[in-house]
């Protein structure tokens, strides 16, 4: 064949053959002793081809016009989908562009965030001062129905979407918490009765094995508020340290945060819904008097899609209302002390479209209650609700979506969803981390046993990533 | 995994990666069927703001052809509009202002270009004696780095075509480098 003017030569120097024509082409030209089919010399002229084409002058966009075009985009939100698949179409190119995106990355959510939080006089209501961008969708309400999934051990009932009312319409208001003054007034109601008055504040809290809880009976402790978490700070810091083969100081892995760092499965709201809450309800793995609370919220993802659009913010409230008849109780996990106002865990709350909130409670039930028999279940009592408070300043409309979790919904440790047991584990390992294990059976091949079994999917390698931090760490203490 | 990877929305990531890796590309590209930077920054623009409304898990898998082809459209768009094809000589290319040019790049690029020894400037003017297809095609190839696959998907042609256009210009090239020494 007349080697040198086939294009298939042309095509093995610029790498366009498939692995088969390689070598067969390979096999021909370990035959031929043309110089023609030497490929150095090929090889070298295309190499000055590229060469030319690169001293051509660099053009590129003027500086408005690529910020223009990211302005467009400045909603840079969480995602449960899997951006690396996304990040794949340029290996070549991943690390050096992984400095630019997050470089960008940084100025946008210091660009889009100048949101303060302002937390409202009265203890039990903190409002979150939260920047929602680019959602088109905001002013729709809810429609008061009953989501199911099909493998979600319980059922989530929407019951008053329209519960709340007009304190926070008002446009000054709105404007002021945006740049940090005046309260939220997000308006406080009682679905389990009015709690009773403080006598004194130890009143406030109950005790178990040394360990205080808050007790949902009194004043001030009906509700939690729980932070939704954007920061991976104590993730990337803990990853950090076992990276360089040690562990940090307990005080700096913020436990709620860290078990927020991971991604969870969780479903997102029917259309025309901002905010799907799946919860379950376990006992808890170290320790049989207790109960765990898992709630897991996912924001709508609205903006894809999208290239023009408004920016919105909403305002939210999360938070969580037990039952006194049944909770004895309860503790955020990652609250330092249940003695604190859990106002101060509140730091820069941001949501996001297609968010993830994930919050853990434990509890302790009031004697008598009865978690572990489905019998002795009471079939229409709630053990605690959750509720969605938010606003819609360009609308003018304020909501409230409210969850329900009842009794009868408790399940055993083993039927819970992977995503409840590898929070949980999470959650051990915060105990075992901050030398709070006592009293508790918490150690560190139960929290490996937790975690194994919980892998999923794990599409990110994020939780084995997780199997490997509890080994070390285990190692390590042991060395200590 | 980076530090926060999940503090992104897929369709604003993409932007990101395809602003930093083509935004260069593809203005040259602009630029060599343009023929003048301004409006070729308007296309480049404009693919651009149209990336970010694609559903990401549709194109991702083509998204160097995705642009070439939108950039593309929008500079003959552009072309047919304004009714006029017109091409500035190199030289004047070579001069155009860029706003985004700081001293010091430009300094590089002086030096740069006074380094650029002469078989690379002979290799330029053989290049733009090359039929315009054929210059296209190379272009795509050898600058942009887009491969057959993703050249055809551009001028919608076939991956064999694009091989042998490639092939053509690349053996005419090599018979001028080789006249000269």
């Amino acid at each position: 064949m007349n080697i040198e003017d086939d294009p298939k030569l042309t095509a093995y120097i610029l790498d366009e053959l498939d692995r088969d024509e390689v070598s067969s082409l390979e096999g021909q030209l370990s035959k031929c002793e043309d110089s023609v089919c030497d490929m150095r010399e090929a090889r070298e002229y295309a190499s000055m081809i590229r060469d030319a084409y690169d001293s051509e002058p660099i053009f590129r966009m003027t500086p408005e016009q690529r910020e223009n075009i990211l302005e467009d985009s400045e909603i840079v939100a969480i995602t449960g989908n899997s951006p690396d698949k996304i990040l794949s179409f340029a290996e070549g190119l991943k690390s050096l562009d992984e400095k630019k995106v997050e470089t960008e990355e940084n100025n946008l959510w210091k660009k889009c965030f100048p949101v303060i939080i302002s937390i409202s006089a009265a203890a039990l209501v903190i409002g979150m001062a939260v920047v929602l961008l680019n959602n088109d969708r905001i002013g729709t309400s809810p429609k008061s129905k009953i989501a199911q999934k099909p493998l979600d051990p319980l059922s989530i009932t929407i019951l008053d979407p329209q519960a709340t009312n007009g304190n926070v319409r008002d446009k000054l208001s709105w404007v002021q918490r945006q740049i940090g003054v005046g309260p939220i007034k997000f308006p406080v109601t009682y679905r389990y009765g009015q709690p009773k008055p403080l006598n004194e504040v130890s009143d406030s809290l109950v005790f178990l094995d040394g360990e205080s809880f808050r007790n949902p009976a009194m004043e001030g402790q009906r509700w939690s508020v729980f932070p939704s978490n954007v920061s991976s700070k104590s993730y990337d810091h803990l990853r950090e340290f076992m990276l360089a083969g040690d562990f940090p100081d307990a005080e700096n892995v913020q436990i709620g945060s860290l078990i927020n760092a991971f991604e969870y499965d969780y479903e997102y709201p029917n259309p025309g819904e901002d905010f799907a809450v799946n919860a379950e309800v376990a006992n808890c793995p170290w320790d049989q008097e207790r109960w765990l609370i898992h709630i897991g919220v996912r924001v709508a993802d609205t903006q894809k899609n999208k290239v023009k659009e408004t920016r919105l913010a909403r305002e939210v409230r999360m938070a969580v209302e037990f039952n006194p008849e049944k909770v004895a109780g309860y503790r955020l996990i990652g609250e330092e002390s249940a003695e604190k106002s859990n106002v101060n865990v509140l730091p820069n709350q941001i949501i996001l479209e297609g968010q993830t909130v994930t919050a853990l409670y434990e509890i302790v039930p009031i004697d008598g209650t009865d978690f572990s028999e489905p019998s002795k279940r009471n079939e229409n009592s709630e053990l605690v609700s959750v509720r969605i408070d938010y606003t819609d300043p360009e609308k003018k409309e304020s909501r409230s979506l409210v969850s329900s979790i009842p009794h009868k919904s408790t399940v055993s440790w083993e039927e819970a969803s992977e995503d409840m047991r590898f929070a949980s584990s999470v959650a051990g390992y915060g105990l075992l981390l901050g030398n709070r294990e006592k009293g508790s059976s918490a150690t560190y091949d139960l929290v490996l046993q937790l975690a194994k079994d919980a892998l999923g999917e794990d599409k990110n390698g994020q939780r084995s990533e997780f199997i490997d931090w509890v080994k070390k760490t285990k190692k390590i203490k042991e060395r200590k | 995994m980076s530090s926060s990877p999940r503090v992104i929305d897929p369709s604003a990531v993409l932007l990101r990666r395809a602003l930093s890796e083509f935004e260069v590309p593809l203005t040259r590209y602009a630029v060599s069927i343009l023929g003048d930077i301004e409006r070729s920054r308007d296309a480049v623009q404009d693919t651009f703001i149209r990336l970010y409304a694609q559903t990401p898990e549709a194109i991702e898998d083509k998204v160097k052809s995705w642009l070439f082809t939108v950039c593309r459209n929008r500079c003959y768009d552009i072309l047919k509009k304004e009714k006029r094809m017109m091409r500035l000589d190199d030289d004047e290319i070579h001069s155009l202002p860029s706003s985004t040019d700081d001293p010091a790049q430009l300094m590089a690029r002086q030096e740069d270009r006074a380094k650029l020894n002469s078989d690379l400037k002979k290799l330029l003017s053989s290049i733009e004696e090359l039929p315009e297809r054929q210059r296209e095609v190379m272009r795509l190839k050898f600058q942009a780095d887009l491969s057959y696959k993703e050249i055809g998907e551009v001028l919608e042609i076939t991956v064999s075509n694009v091989g042998f256009i490639v092939h053509s210009a690349f053996k005419k090239l090599r018979e001028a480098m080789k006249q000269e020494e």
